[in-house]
């Protein structure tokens, strides 16, 4: 038993903190100056098929053609198979536009990636409540 | 040979601790150990994954674990096993190092011996669980599960007996209620060899700081006895923790499956028996006739349908109503502040006054059709129908814990490779996102229907028979009442589960 209550606390005070330096950044944003916007329609969304228009403009405000824009969806509650689409570009400036399969009703979020022409990389959330119908 | 007869046990007992490898690692002095342990693991691995990975709910084990998998497991093993769970607790641990540090054990407060407290600890998770969201934030998840180990710790440093377990632990009050309905109890092979036992160590254990050596006089088959040697020493194990007498046992009601009794019993005399699944339901002195007890277990299953009326869109609107018509909207209270006060009005009445209202006018409507007013008070004849509770309420749990757990069983999968991958672990590839689980919710919709049906039918029966048993000739008079109360509860639980789409939605805005 003490061999275990040691074992145990070495584990908690020594192993955990070396795990969490181990672990990798989620922040991979390179292009921070980057503006990514989303907007759904319908608004707010329902249940099935949704369109997200995603606008991405650089510091100056200018649209961000060109880039690869990919979008995934969480909902709130872990077990839920998340959706995930590749945006196409939009009749807009910066536009891109992604299908969404809303395939639950309740709270969302969209973690939309966006790879740059030069070789940046910028994500960001949004968050949504889908209704059932 | 004498020795082997004289404790033999009757035939019909079948005891697990019987079974070749399995028996023996039950019985082992370390055995409820190497199933703790990596409990404890997996508990330090969610709250590490809980406070340093990732913030969404869905692509961290601190929350897919123990509010997809961890809920789903535990009604499948308690109902095919039993409380499996509590054995291998990894919130126990640490208390053994608080028993070491406690100077002067006391005795749990009397006014709290009782499951009012119990019976607080669940309504308080549930409604945290709605309020906060913890299915949704793995950081809370994460802190919930440091509570669990800071409280056991506590409670196991100031008193002497497992206060947290037997009193105060919401999941372990979960599992004794249902683990009624398991196939296993602990019980005494032969209670002859009880009544003659000295020392009573499955309850008072058989350590001692120096060794001592002591003869007991067994009874035999034959009406003799024989001497048997019992020692205590250091190396001995602790009796149980909440108390529980073994050949009074008739219940797996607090019992944490620990199997302290086996180890401690110096007469071979328990056994892990197999049983009629709820047998206990239809024995008339198996339960206390306490009200914190039936309106535990009564509460519990109102408690089903509250949590899973949560996960659809009519809740929104009755919140919605509830703080329009007390006005809280113009009070200018904050959003989660309205949240907090129409949750606890749909939980405190849903959950508790519903119940306990219910119950107590099915009592008089009982007793007053039964003409059996002077016979049984209140209090007796709601205890004799509260076990029946039990599968109605278990069925709930199950179609609601078996929706989140067959929607997403296979989602630990990918999170575990990405937990891998962000550690710089390519062991396991790249996660696959798409694997979840059953999306056929005309699958799933079929499983929880028969599990709510099944659960009514059962209790109807245990009904049936405990109003045959009291009533006689008014049995159907006696019945009535309580079969209309399982009657609504499985019908609520349909209208949830079948007519209306599942959400899991966290946000609600009162305008």
């Amino acid at each position: 038993m003490k061999i275990s209550l040691v074992l145990t606390a070495f584990f908690l005070t020594v192993m955990l903190p070396v795990l969490a330096a181990c672990r990798t950044s989620n922040d991979l944003a390179s292009g921070s100056d980057v503006q990514i916007s989303a907007e759904v329609t319908p608004d707010p969304p329902v249940v099935g098929e949704g369109y997200v228009i995603i606008t991405v403009e650089d510091a100056a405000g200018q649209p961000v053609e060109g880039a690869t824009v990919q979008v995934r969806g969480d909902m709130d509650h872990a077990g839920m198979e998340p959706v995930e689409a590749t945006a196409e570009p939009g009749e807009g400036s910066g536009e891109y536009i992604a299908v969404i399969d809303w395939n639950m009703g309740g709270d969302w979020s969209l973690s939309i990636g966006v790879a740059l022409p030069d070789g940046g990389y910028v994500d960001e959330s949004f968050d949504f409540s889908v209704d059932s119908d | 040979m004498a020795q082997q007869t004289s404790l033999e046990r009757p035939r019909t007992l079948i005891d697990v601790l019987d079974v070749p490898l399995i028996g023996r690692l039950l019985r082992w002095r370390w055995g409820r150990l190497t199933l703790q342990i990596p409990f404890l693991l997996i508990a330090a691995l969610l709250i590490y994954d809980g406070f340093t990975g990732p913030d969404r709910a869905a692509q961290n084990l601190a929350t897919l674990v123990p509010w997809v998998h961890y809920r789903g497991v535990i009604v499948v093993v308690i109902l095919l096993a039993g409380n499996l769970f509590c054995m291998g607790c990894p919130f126990t641990i640490p208390r053994t190092l608080a028993k070491r540090l406690s100077l002067t054990p006391r005795r749990f407060p009397r006014l709290l011996r009782n499951k009012w407290l119990a019976f607080a600890a669940l309504f308080a998770l549930f409604f945290l669980y709605e309020w906060l969201n913890l299915w949704s934030s793995p950081a809370l998840t994460a802190w919930v599960i440091v509570a669990y180990f800071a409280a056991s710790f506590a409670l196991e440093a100031i008193f002497g007996e497992s206060a947290f377990c037997k009193y105060v632990c919401p999941l372990g009050t979960f599992n004794f209620v249902y683990s009624t309905a398991s196939p296993l109890q602990i019980t005494a092979k032969n209670t002859d060899v009880c009544r003659s036992c000295v020392g009573k160590e499955c309850v008072n254990g058989s350590y001692s700081p120096q060794t001592v050596i002591r003869l007991d006089a067994i009874p035999t088959l034959d009406g003799g006895t024989i001497d048997r040697e019992v020692v205590h020493s250091p190396q001995g194990t602790p009796g149980c923790g909440t108390q529980l007498f073994v050949p009074q046992i008739r219940s797996n009601l607090d019992c944490v499956f620990c199997l302290d009794c086996v180890r401690a019993c110096p007469h071979d005399n328990v056994a892990l028996a197999v049983r009629q699944p709820g047998r206990e339901w239809f024995q008339p002195d198996a339960w206390p006739k306490r009200w914190d007890l039936s309106l535990l277990v009564i509460g519990l299953g109102f408690m089903g349908i509250v949590n899973a009326f949560g996960m659809i869109p009519p809740v929104y609107d009755l919140m919605q109503s509830i703080a329009r018509a007390l006005g809280l909207v113009d009070l200018g209270l904050a959003n989660a502040t309205i949240d907090a006060i129409t949750l606890l009005i749909l939980f405190g009445v849903g959950g508790a006054l519903m119940p306990a209202g219910l119950a107590w006018l099915a009592a008089r409507i009982t007793r007053a059709l039964t003409r059996t007013v002077p016979k049984y008070n209140q209090r007796e004849t709601v205890a004799a129908f509260a076990p029946a509770f039990v599968p109605v309420g278990f069925g709930i749990w199950i179609a609601h814990y078996g929706f989140h757990f067959l929607t997403g069983a296979l989602a630990i999968i990918p999170v575990f490779q990405n937990f891998l991958l962000d550690h710089r672990i390519r062991i396991l590839g790249e996660p696959d996102w798409s694997l979840a689980g059953i999306d056929n919710f005309t699958v799933i919709g079929a499983v929880q229907v028969m599990a709510l049906l099944g659960g009514f039918l059962w209790s109807l029966i245990i009904a049936q028979r405990t109003a045959l048993r009291l009533y006689r000739r008014r049995a159907t008079n006696g019945l009535l009442p309580w079969a209309l109360i399982f009657f609504g509860m499985m019908a609520a639980a349909i209208w949830i589960f079948a007519f209306n789409e599942m959400e899991m939605r966290g946000t609600i805005l009162f305008d």
